[in-house]
């Protein structure tokens, strides 16, 4: 079990990536974590490329467990220059293979999903 | 007195192993594990006498019926209360509901004051803030120290502050995340120099922590409603109930708060006569009877090792627990010192560990077959108060050994390992 805390994610942990705020932003979406107060806020700025919306800047701040930071630090990097629509289509098996775990357990998983669920919120298709 | 390591060979779920480790199960606050006596008797009435009880003129009703007010006498002779003062829950939190509905709603009005603090479970906490909604009361919180102590002096000016408008007053016993034990007594007293008799708020006590390990008296302790939850003193999920003093039932000062079948005395099709007898008229609908003879087992169970034994056990656990801890640097375990002195804390031990999260921390140790809780065991003000994100707590029965605390202090220095913090 404490497989998932392998190297590569712990390294993450000591250099996450995009933590901060944006000067100018299109998107502010926030997730909270019930079940141990993890919390973190996501600012997404949009750039218009044939036609399409396309994440140009992400920056993220919040607090939590390490399977959380890291997943928002991945996630991070991940989403630039997608499409809000391409996002939300990211799940649960993306983010494993993303942060390396195969087998996490039931009460981790809202943990690892942390940041993907305020995307799943956003209506608009842009 | 009793042998915790015999004691383990009481309680099946104690034989498996996790991870391929020994289980070593330190998440007794949550809930507790069942004796193999509580599990017999759940199976037995369901194999020999289960039937719908009351107003049924078949033996097996018969039986269940009295299985039923048989546990009902055991819950509430170990709680020091009349049988007739119990009425049955599915947990505290039903309990304490139960005050809301039955007292509260009846009796509150704007204006009005509930008493309470921050050491307070979200069960004890968002049901007096629902009362505040709908009677327009206010709750109001008695300050807590830097330890999470009550702050009795606090306490006593608000008594005299707002003296004609504090109608109730809700305090948890044990703390289920500080491990603090609140010198009930002193606040009763405290209340009754500032109030007359007929002005006197009811006191309502949060004993979902306390009941397993301090040995209570209803009768004596002088608190208007008592909560307590089975599942946390080694009974069945889904058993507890709610004390209620006597005279508060027999004046009609509580209402029942559920209404249907079993509760009523005549029913026409416009109105409705409850039942004279207190116990039917606060056991609407068909009542959990295996969970009522689980936790009557359950009450046996302890009885029979005795409660000043279960106290003793556990204090000698609390302040080993605490001494181990004391020596990671890294480690800041929160409420107070354990007294020699006095009875001051119970039931767990709750840290901060710097630099690692507490979810991080307990999957590791989970790795290791050692199971704590994480987060903030349903006291988010307090974690808010005192600026925690989330604290690890280790907690106590019966079973647990100073090896099960061993085991754990071995695997936090896993948790070093892990994250070289």
């Amino acid at each position: 079990m404490t497989e998932i805390y392998h190297e590569d994610l712990l390294a993450e942990l000591d250099a996450l990536h995009n933590v901060g705020s944006l000067e100018e932003h299109d998107l502010e979406l926030t997730e909270t974590n019930a079940s141990c107060g993890d919390v973190v806020t996501f600012q997404i700025k949009l750039e218009e490329k044939n036609g399409v919306q396309l994440i140009k800047a992400v920056k993220w701040r919040g607090h939590g467990c390490a399977i959380s930071q890291v997943s928002c630090s991945l996630f991070s990097e991940r989403i630039k220059g997608k499409s809000l629509e391409e996002v939300r289509e990211i799940g649960q098996a993306e983010m494993e293979q993303l942060l390396g775990i195969t087998d996490i357990s039931v009460g981790r998983i809202k943990c690892l999903l942390l940041p993907v669920a305020p995307f799943k919120k956003t209506e608009t298709k842009i | 007195m009793f042998d915790p390591r015999q004691i383990k060979n009481d309680f099946p779920i104690l034989q498996r192993s996790v991870h391929g480790k020994t289980l070593t199960y330190l998440d007794n606050a949550a809930t507790t594990h069942k004796p193999q006596a509580v599990i017999d008797a759940i199976v037995e009435y369901y194999q020999q006498s289960n039937a719908n009880v009351h107003r049924g003129v078949h033996t097996l009703s018969d039986e269940s019926t009295q299985a039923f007010e048989q546990s009902r006498k055991k819950i509430a002779t170990f709680f020091g209360a009349w049988p007739e003062e119990l009425i049955f829950c599915a947990n505290s939190t039903a309990a304490l509901n139960g005050v809301a509905y039955g007292w509260a709603d009846h009796h509150l009005q704007a204006g009005n004051i509930i008493l309470t603090s921050l050491q307070e479970h979200h069960s004890n906490l968002v049901v007096w803030q629902e009362v505040a909604k709908r009677t327009g009361a206010s709750v109001k919180f008695i300050s807590l120290s830097d330890d999470g102590q009550l702050n009795l002096q606090h306490l006593k000016e608000l008594l005299q502050q707002h003296r004609s408008n504090i109608k109730l007053v809700a305090l948890t016993h044990v703390s289920n995340t500080l491990g603090v034990i609140n010198p009930v007594e002193e606040i009763l007293q405290l209340i009754k120099v500032e109030f007359s008799t007929e002005e006197m708020p009811r006191v309502v006590l949060d004993a979902a922590q306390s009941a397993p390990r301090v040995p209570l008296s209803f009768s004596k302790l002088g608190v208007d409603f008592l909560a307590f939850s089975g599942h946390k003193m080694l009974g069945p999920m889904g058993s507890g109930g709610l004390l209620v003093k006597k005279n508060l039932l027999v004046s009609g000062e509580m209402q029942p708060w559920l209404f249907g079948g079993g509760m009523i005395q005549a029913v026409g099709a416009e109105t409705t006569q409850f039942a004279s007898e207190i116990t039917d008229r606060f056991t609407a609908g068909t009542p959990d009877v295996a969970s009522a003879v689980g936790l009557a087992a359950a009450c046996e169970y302890l009885e029979k090792l005795g409660l000043a034994n279960v106290l003793q056990h556990d204090q000698e656990l609390v302040a080993y627990t605490y001494e181990q801890l004391q020596l990671f640097p890294q480690i800041t375990v929160i409420g107070p010192v354990p007294s020699q002195v006095k009875l001051n804390r119970a039931g767990s031990v709750a840290f901060v560990y710097e630099g690692v999260h507490a979810h991080d921390l307990a999957q590791i140790l989970d790795s290791e077959g050692v199971a704590v809780r994480s987060g903030h065991h349903c006291t988010m003000p307090l974690h808010q108060h005192f600026q925690w994100q989330a604290t690890t707590r280790i907690s106590f029965e019966v079973y647990n050994t100073t090896d099960d605390i061993d085991r754990c202090i071995a695997a936090l220095h896993k948790v070093q390992q892990v994250f070289g913090k």
